[in-house]
């Protein structure tokens, strides 16, 4: 096993570590921290593909990790994301120092979970990712922040439960945790059944995925801006990418004929109610937040399409990126309404006009970030919702098709309400704070990257 | 024992509907403290001494702590709203545990899970307790990262209790006092045995740290002060937080150098590696649970500097 797969868990949570020990350069420490894991998450796309036991235990008796495409592809977009928000973070003195321990606590956290191949050690990652994820939403000083991050731990412990509780029935069943050898031993039967819906139900709850959504709206409208850009791009990421694991591998070999309409219905709904409730919230965050509802709802609508479609896997990377194109749409996006929220002190839509047309780097980044949102060509988002509507075509989900359209069409009108607003002769009603102008080149280059990712995204279907 | 097995799982059920219905917070702790004894008695009937252990000291009596040092800090409260039986939920609820029910009834009863294969490497694992072999050995990155959990939720909390400490009562006469003095070397020595004796039998860190970190409780009960230090000393609480999880996972990259594989020992030195392991992350979790019901109060105040800016 290289040294650089531990290192991707331990050397965040030593500069964590590192900061809490030595509590005056935090923030320091913290970016040391962030730019190692960066840079060792990119390194890790050059190393091959295999599995291990650790331990030297060979299995069922040892904790396999694996790092195979999917594996390597999760790690990647976490570094891409998390070096721009920890530099934007690095950059934001009104967040406290604790910021950076929860952050890179997490950041391990999701590492140590796309390397496991084992259903128990990744419930354990689960709790440390869940723990650090919700204290960054009550670290706020917002008015609600301590409410909202209590229903958020309370949905995502419930969450947690769940899964263990499918853990429980899988090692029950088989006597192994091993999720590769878990695949291949799957019978059908009940108990599989139940399994399968509490992982889901609880992995579901962490994902925000409609009806369960509500707490991500509250929680993200009080957190500060990095932390809702970590949530939105990658928190709620890790949990979607352990239900393509159990549907697509581990529960693969099930009879799962009605899940398609399952999870296309439910991803439909989230992309109707998150767009609508995202064009008419009266507060810029909120919007954002909205905008994630709906997006998740892309991704069970991936999840349900690929489902039906096991006889080519090799389309699944389809989700990859439709996960890569929203991860880094909606960081920028984040980031940008942080600048704007920072710079005008509030984040009322009504009064944001004069604030937006004087911050033109960071509107020009919202927008660029919307148009891949919204799937408009050349952006990483056109490629993620063409491969979505080409399989609904090949699925001859008509129905699909035009909840996807309507989708795309809603999400062009909720960035255009905002974009709408800086071409209005709004005058300047109260004065600005200063923001470091790094920031607003760090949001654009963000938001270039969710375009001109659409470029090499062949690399994504095998090409 | 049929009988008394039937009366502990009606009791378990009655004092989890006790707890989570009283309107009064504070008898809805305790009876939830009850709840957690009578747990820990019915994985005693399961023959699994390590989870009862581990759930009479750390879910009845740290868990209880913590829930009654919250209580002391809040405004008194009692909930008189009247609570609407909801069908839809009863229905989701009472779907679930039917369907539980269905499945454990269908799970093979004489299923081993792994205990077969657990037994056959008991030779290599360094020491005898099928239960600390997995912990410790088999399945050590599992423990490292549970050390990691404790470690951040006592960040977590460190984030948010900004400048709160605790505040304590004046208490009359010394009996707490003399109480402590007399407890504080048993509970030392208790702990002590429990981390000893997991090498062979149930017991081990996580047990005996929960005992540590009561008679620590108890000491910042009687002594009337959180857990002061001078700059020095600070750190050593720092070290004291992490050390667990840093030599654990420092002992599994030498492990990763040797060629044993990361998490792994030589089976040669294993035994003294664990026990090494053990006593480390006994204290780390001792000082963890002690720190998080009595607060900590630093020189230099948390993250309190950042917030004001802001």
């Amino acid at each position: 096993m290289s040294w650089m797969l531990p290192a991707l868990v331990l050397w965040p949570l030593l500069a964590a570590t590192l900061g809490v020990l030595h509590q005056k350069h935090a923030r320091h420490w913290g970016l040391v921290g962030a730019l190692g894991t960066a840079v060792l998450g990119v390194a890790v796309m050059g190393l091959e593909t295999s599995s291990w036991t650790l331990g030297g235990w060979a299995l069922p008796l040892g904790i396999g990790w694996r790092l195979d495409q999917l594996a390597q592809w999760m790690l990647l977009i976490g570094a891409i994301v998390g070096l721009f928000v920890s530099v934007y973070a690095w950059l934001d003195h009104t967040l406290p120092r604790a910021f950076w321990w929860l952050w890179l606590g997490a950041w391990g956290a999701m590492n140590a979970l796309f390397l496991s191949a084992d259903v128990f050690n990744i419930y354990v990652t689960l709790e440390l990712l869940g723990i650090s994820a919700v204290a960054l939403v009550a670290i706020s000083n917002k008015a609600g922040a301590t409410q909202a991050a209590m229903r958020y731990l309370l949905v995502s412990l419930l969450g947690s439960m769940l899964f263990l509780l499918g853990v429980a029935l899988l090692y029950g069943e088989y006597a192994s945790l091993d999720m590769v050898y878990l695949a291949q031993q799957m019978q059908s039967g009940p108990v599989m059944f139940l399994a399968l819906a509490a992982m889901t139900v609880g992995l579901m709850a962490k994902t925000a995925l409609f009806p369960l959504h509500a707490w991500l709206p509250l929680a993200h409208g009080r957190a500060h801006a990095a932390v809702s850009a970590i949530l939105s791009a990658l928190v709620i990421k890790a949990s979607f990418y352990l239900l393509i694991r159990l549907w697509l591998e581990v529960f693969a070999p099930l009879d799962l004929s009605l899940a398609f309409w399952f999870w296309a219905l439910l991803g439909s709904l989230a992309v109707l109610w998150g767009a609508t409730q995202a064009l008419v919230t009266p507060s810029l965050k909120q919007l954002v937040a909205w905008s994630t509802v709906a997006q998740v709802g892309y991704l069970a609508i991936g999840l349900a399409l690929m489902i039906d479609a096991q006889a080519q896997f090799s389309w699944a990377w389809g989700l990859v990126g439709l996960i890569l194109a929203h991860a880094l749409a909606k960081s920028a996006m984040f980031l940008a309404v942080g600048n704007i929220q920072q710079r005008a002190g509030h984040d009322n839509l009504q009064q944001l006009g004069y604030v937006l047309r004087t911050e033109r780097k960071t509107l020009f980044a919202f927008g660029l970030a919307g148009v891949s949102l919204a799937g408009l060509p050349i952006s990483a988002g056109f490629l993620a919702k063409w491969w979505l509507l080409e399989l609904s075509f090949d699925h001859q989900a008509w129905w699909l098709f035009g909840v996807l359209i309507l989708g795309s069409l809603m999400t062009a009108g909720y960035v255009l309400r905002v974009l709408n607003l800086a071409l209005t002769n709004q005058a300047q009603t109260q004065s600005l704070q200063a923001i470091p102008a790094g920031r607003e080149w760090l949001v654009l280059i963000l938001a270039s990257l969710a375009i001109v990712s659409g470029l090499s995204a062949q690399s994504l279907w095998g090409g | 024992m049929l009988v008394f097995d039937g009366l502990l799982a009606l009791l378990i059920l009655g004092l989890a509907w006790r707890a989570t219905s009283s309107r009064d917070l504070f008898e809805s702790i305790v009876v939830f403290i009850a709840l957690g004894l009578m747990i820990a008695l019915a994985w005693v009937r399961l023959s699994a001494p390590d989870a009862a252990l581990a759930e009479a000291a750390i879910g009845s009596g740290l868990a209880g702590a913590l829930l009654l040092a919250t209580w002391s800090r809040i405004e008194p409260q009692t909930d008189d709203r009247v609570r609407a039986f909801s069908w839809s939920w009863a229905l989701v609820f009472s779907g679930l545990a039917v369907g539980l029910l269905l499945a454990f009834a269908q799970i093979p009863a004489d299923g081993q899970g792994m205990m077969d294969e657990v037994q056959a490497h008991i030779p290599q694992a360094g020491v005898a307790h099928p239960v600390t072999a997995v912990l410790l050995n088999f399945r050590a990155w599992d423990t490292a990262l549970e050390l990691a959990v404790l470690a951040w939720a006592w960040f977590a909390q460190q984030a948010l209790n900004r400048d709160h400490t605790p505040r304590y009562q004046a208490l009359d006469g010394e009996v707490l006092q003399t109480f402590a003095k007399w407890l504080t070397p048993l509970v030392l020595l208790v702990g002590a045995y429990l981390l000893w004796r997991g090498a062979t039998e149930p017991g081990g860190a996580f047990q005996a740290g929960a005992v540590l970190a009561a008679g620590l409780v108890i000491y910042s009960l009687a002594y009337q002060h959180p857990w002061r230090a001078g700059r020095l000393n600070d750190w050593v609480w720092r070290l004291s937080w992490v050390g667990g999880f840093w030599l654990f996972v420092m002992i599994g990259l030498v492990g990763l150098a040797m060629g044993v594989g990361f998490m792994g020992y030589p089976p040669a030195q294993a035994g003294g590696l664990i026990l090494l392991i053990e006593i480390c992350a006994t204290l780390s979790i001792a000082f963890l649970l002690a720190a998080m019901f009595s607060g900590h109060r630093d020189t230099e105040t948390l993250a309190s500097k950042s917030n004001k800016e802001s």
